[in-house]
């Protein structure tokens, strides 16, 4: 392949318009070699949840917000429970930190697993989707779900249901799973997840060959943590400036308005920055178990890494610190003998609060002000698909003019579709209403 | 009978699943009626996959764009509808019930009896609360529930 595709002029528009508003289209552009646009359009339903919240009642924000959307719920739920717990002053236990922690875990494992095999698989394998692999990749099908159905156990075992969490209220929980029920979820963990684990290391092995080669150097920002590898809790950590507290939040997104997307974008010390797996890996390595840090040695994972389609692989290694630390906190929490706790839900000031976590995807923020009947005047949310948007916007830009000379449009048009996907951005969040058509 | 809702209540008219079952919650039933399980899946729709049993029949609620008038209820088999793929493909939030249903059958995972129960939205967009002919269709979806769960009992 060569110049002679007429690869000078480029013209991508790839179109996701399905049911409702909220999907990404990839639009690239360029004329006689001069790349105009490289970018993807993001039509999101606006800040609903910010006005939503207005004037309900500290109990009522972490429900709300958790019912955002099915694959983020517990991350936005957490989030919000830290907000408004620093806005209120109330203090929780230890062992809420630790279900808390146990629940991130099981959320992470969920999305990574389902996002390296469901979205990063089929095209490693240049097949559309999931749904053929069962035919030709039967187990690795049935791994993936038993993977994910077993995280949803530790959402079912600490937060009573796996997907909209009833038992994590402010100040605590109103609910503690037994000795039992922890002793059956280590077992599980141990005897099921972990060899899952290592298991789809060896699978990503296998398909990391097909994995892009791209470089683009920009700055990595994750929570980072004297203590574990930051997940819970922890300063916001950029490989260009290092610590600062999450009170600096809006300083590390400063977001700005964009035309083509309807979504804010954010930039800090460049014209972008990324969140993510790939961004914890960058700046919390060091925090990792050793299996963790063996699986990223064996997939060609190098601190400092630079190639956004990593981000699969990063998500991979994570995956297995997760299931890892889940045991280890179990066996914290069954050497302090679960006990219920009664959840502090008495304030001791109102004013505002700020709540930062990563979730599958990057830093989430909540920010709350409570005004004296504990009651939300002001909030504001930044998800990381916001944060990563101009970054992506940068990997195109850079990609394109790169690869124009080699590849085909539609060689190209496959490796912009698996950038964004190796982000797994959510621009949908929302509705899962079914398009049928009867048949005749 | 497992009855399952999926959808987002914070989305207009895709909440009418979790309508339904709050609706069925607070039937007035005796107490012989026939046991029922119900399944608020959220917006977690491949969770359905943990949810199928085989050898046991499910009704599954949603809103469904049909190209029917608003308020519309049509009840239908997988197999007897074409459900379009509408994953977007670039973000794991785009997989849903078509990619369930999908997996569910290669996977012979899919029980002999699905019924789904599909009413056609007339707004879908953030905001709290059905639409007026969304909200009139729910005691007739009630209603088809409560027949099917007495056919099967």
């Amino acid at each position: 392949m060569s110049r002679d595709l007429g690869l000078e002029n480029l013209d991508i528009n790839v179109k996701h318009l399905t049911r409702v508003e909220g999907h990404g289209n990839i639009v690239v552009d360029m004329k006689n070699g001069v790349l105009h646009k490289a970018q993807l359009d993001i039509v999101e339903a606006p800040r609903y949840f910010e006005a939503l919240l207005k004037g309900r009642s500290f109990h009522e924000a972490a429900i709300i917000t958790s019912r955002i959307c099915g694959i983020c719920s517990l991350g936005h739920q957490l989030t919000s429970l830290k907000a408004t717990e620093q806005a209120l002053g109330l203090a929780v236990t230890e062992q809420t930190v630790l279900l808390r922690k146990l629940l991130i875990h099981g959320a992470t494992l969920q999305s990574n697993v389902l996002h390296a095999y469901f979205l990063a698989a089929p095209d490693f394998l240049k097949v559309g989707s999931v749904i053929p692999l069962v035919a030709t990749h039967p187990d690795v099908v049935l791994r993936a779900l038993r993977m994910k159905k077993l995280a949803n156990d530790i959402g079912d075992a600490v937060g009573g249901r796996a997907v909209h969490p009833i038992t994590c209220v402010p100040g605590g929980f109103t609910h503690v799973p037994t000795a039992d029920t922890l002793r059956l979820l280590r077992k599980k963990m141990v005897e099921q997840m972990v060899p899952d684990w290592l298991a789809t290391v060896e699978t990503m092995k296998a398909l990391a060959g097909a994995i892009p080669v791209f470089e683009r150097p920009t700055e990595y920002i994750s929570l980072r943590s004297d203590g574990d590898y930051a997940l819970y809790d922890g300063d916001i950590c950029s490989t260009d400036t290092g610590r600062v507290p999450d009170s600096e939040y809006r300083r590390m997104t400063n977001e700005f308005i964009v035309p083509h997307s309807s979504s804010k974008h954010c930039k800090v010390s460049r014209s972008s920055y990324m969140v993510g797996a790939l961004a914890r890996w960058n700046n919390n390595h060091d925090k990792l178990c050793p299996e963790a840090l063996q699986a990223a040695a064996a997939l060609g994972l190098k601190p400092g890494c630079t190639n956004p389609y990593l981000n699969t692989v990063a998500q991979v290694v994570e995956a297995g610190h997760c299931a890892l630390d889940a045991v280890a906190i179990i066996d914290q929490l069954l050497e302090m003998g679960p006990r219920y706790e009664k959840p502090n839900q008495e304030p001791t000031q109102f004013g505002t609060g700020i709540g930062s976590t990563e979730v599958p995807r990057g830093i989430l923020y909540h920010e709350y002000t409570y005004d004296r009947q504990a009651r939300i005047v002001k909030a504001n949310c930044i998800i990381p698909t916001g944060q990563n948007l101009a970054n992506i916007d940068d990997d195109m830009k850079k990609l394109v003019p790169e690869v124009v000379a080699t590849k085909s449009k539609e060689e190209i048009t496959s490796w912009l579709e698996m950038l964004v996907r190796a982000y797994d951005p959510c621009i949908s969040c929302s509705v899962h209403m079914l398009d049928v058509e009867f048949m005749e | 009978m497992k009855v399952i809702a999926v959808g987002n209540s914070f989305y207009g008219d895709d909440g009418v699943g979790a309508a339904v079952l709050a609706h069925l919650e607070q039937a007035d039933r005796g107490d012989d009626a026939p046991a029922w399980e119900l399944v608020d899946l959220g917006t977690d729709a491949l969770g359905l996959l943990e949810h199928l049993e085989p050898g046991r029949p499910h009704i599954v609620v949603d809103a469904a764009r049909m190209g029917l008038a608003p308020g519309s209820v049509a009840s239908f088999g997988p197999d007897e509808v074409k459900v379009r793929i509408l994953a977007d493909g670039l973000s794991l939030h785009g997989l849903g019930l078509a990619e369930a249903f999908g997996l569910a059958t290669r996977l012979g995972k899919m029980p002999a009896q699905v019924l789904v129960i599909g009413v056609e939205p007339a707004q879908v967009a953030a905001g709290e609360g059905l639409s007026d002919a969304v909200a009139a269709a729910v005691p007739r979806v009630v209603d088809i529930i409560q027949a099917e769960v007495l056919r099967h009992a």
